[in-house]
């Protein structure tokens, strides 16, 4: 009797270290959103607000279950010129996905101070591929291949001067041959310029 | 007598797993390492009939605007490779980089190579019925995966019927529509 006690309890011990390592592994959070996030560095001054981490890859939080509470669809950070990182204030971006849909026509897709722009997943929810354009004072850029699946400009094209992988990736997103003519932000909670960081 | 303690009864079956699957792994480790090692001196051309010259013509660039762009398969870390003018560039000492240079004749060879690949006994075995149907062609990843008859992680990326599924389609079944090929590689 005491004999048989003893054995359950200890079955009963194991079973719940068990049960416990399995619970422990299943709340891991998953490894490579965690090291995506961590790759991303320290956060902007203030942030974060909708003026932070210009140039990096929106979606690796603000998707469905990432560590941000919003879902953006598409978003990114538009550039003056080739050779700066100082975000473009008040540039239209243009989309139209496989359906031939696009954002609302009441709520115009433009960047902020810092250049970032955002679609919520609930104002529109694309079918890929999308077609996308940019435009400002009569400039106007238009991507040549289309976006196959990425919700983040940044995911392909780097802010990094120079480019790391010259072959595999695309600089970052400028809509200018070199400086906004209507010049940079002047007031902004952040410094629109990343190249001077 | 004496008694065992409750701890060593309960993990005996255990340890009984445990080095039962010692052994298995060691067994397996061994069989491994016994094998010997691939020695052939040349490679074996896998895929000798889906023609290289038609899809050179015009298919080809079907897959570079339809699947090659940066954020699917135009990146070092996904099968299915594919090079292209706008896209993953072949490491270049001429200043070829995405958007700069057209597709050069090394990147249409690896696509190729990456397309053929991708399932060749499978591609072998369809090329070899006749004649082929685009039923069959349906069952070989190259379509089931963008038709998202299979999962395919980038969603559907082709529709059956339109311009570029039907240029690879009439590729695949012997008689590649160079028209239809065109249609499917111009912006949608």
């Amino acid at each position: 009797m005491i004999r048989s006690r003893s054995k359950r309890s200890t079955q009963l011990a194991i079973a719940f270290v068990l049960g416990a390592g399995v619970l422990a592994i299943s709340c891991t959070p998953d490894p490579v959103q965690h090291d995506a996030v961590k790759a991303l560095g320290k956060e902007t001054p203030g942030g974060p607000n909708e003026f932070h981490r210009p140039g990096q890859p929106c979606g690796t939080c603000h998707q469905d279950g990432g560590n941000a509470s919003s879902d953006f669809s598409v978003a990114g950070t538009i550039f003056a010129g080739p050779d700066n990182l100082i975000g473009v204030e008040g540039a239209r971006i243009d989309l139209v996905d496989a359906n031939g849909t696009s954002p609302p026509i009441n709520q115009p897709v433009l960047t902020n101070c810092v250049g970032n722009f955002f679609v919520r997943r609930g104002d529109w929810d694309p079918a890929f591929p999308i077609a996308v354009r940019i435009q400002k004072g009569g400039v106007t850029r238009t991507m040549r291949s289309q976006i196959s699946r990425a919700a983040s400009c940044a995911d392909c094209h780097k802010a990094q001067l120079p480019p790391a992988d010259p072959f595999g990736t695309v600089p970052h997103i400028y809509l200018f041959s070199d400086q906004d003519p209507a010049g940079k932000a002047k007031t902004c909670a952040s410094d629109p310029d990343l190249g001077a960081h | 007598m004496r008694q065992r303690s409750g701890l060593g009864g309960a993990l005996k079956p255990f340890l009984y797993v445990l080095a039962i699957g010692a052994f298995a792994s060691l067994a397996g480790l061994a069989a491994s390492c016994a094998s010997s090692p691939d020695d052939s001196k040349e490679p074996k051309l896998v895929v000798e009939s889906a023609d290289p010259a038609a899809f050179r013509l015009g298919v080809e660039t079907v897959f570079e605007r339809r699947c090659g762009s940066l954020d699917c398969h135009g990146t070092t870390s996904r099968g299915l490779r594919i090079y292209s003018a706008n896209g993953l560039r072949i490491p270049n000492d001429v200043g070829n980089a995405p958007g700069i240079g057209a597709t050069t004749s090394d990147e249409i060879n690896a696509n190729y190579a990456a397309i053929v690949g991708l399932q060749p006994e499978k591609l072998n075995e369809f090329l070899a019925k006749t004649p082929r149907t685009a039923d069959d062609a349906y069952h070989l990843l190259l379509l089931s995966k963008p038709l998202q008859i299979e999962r395919h992680k980038g969603g559907a990326a082709l529709s059956k019927g339109e311009p570029a599924e039907q240029c690879i389609v009439t590729w695949l079944t012997g008689k590649a529509d160079q028209a239809l090929c065109v249609k499917g590689s111009t912006a949608p």
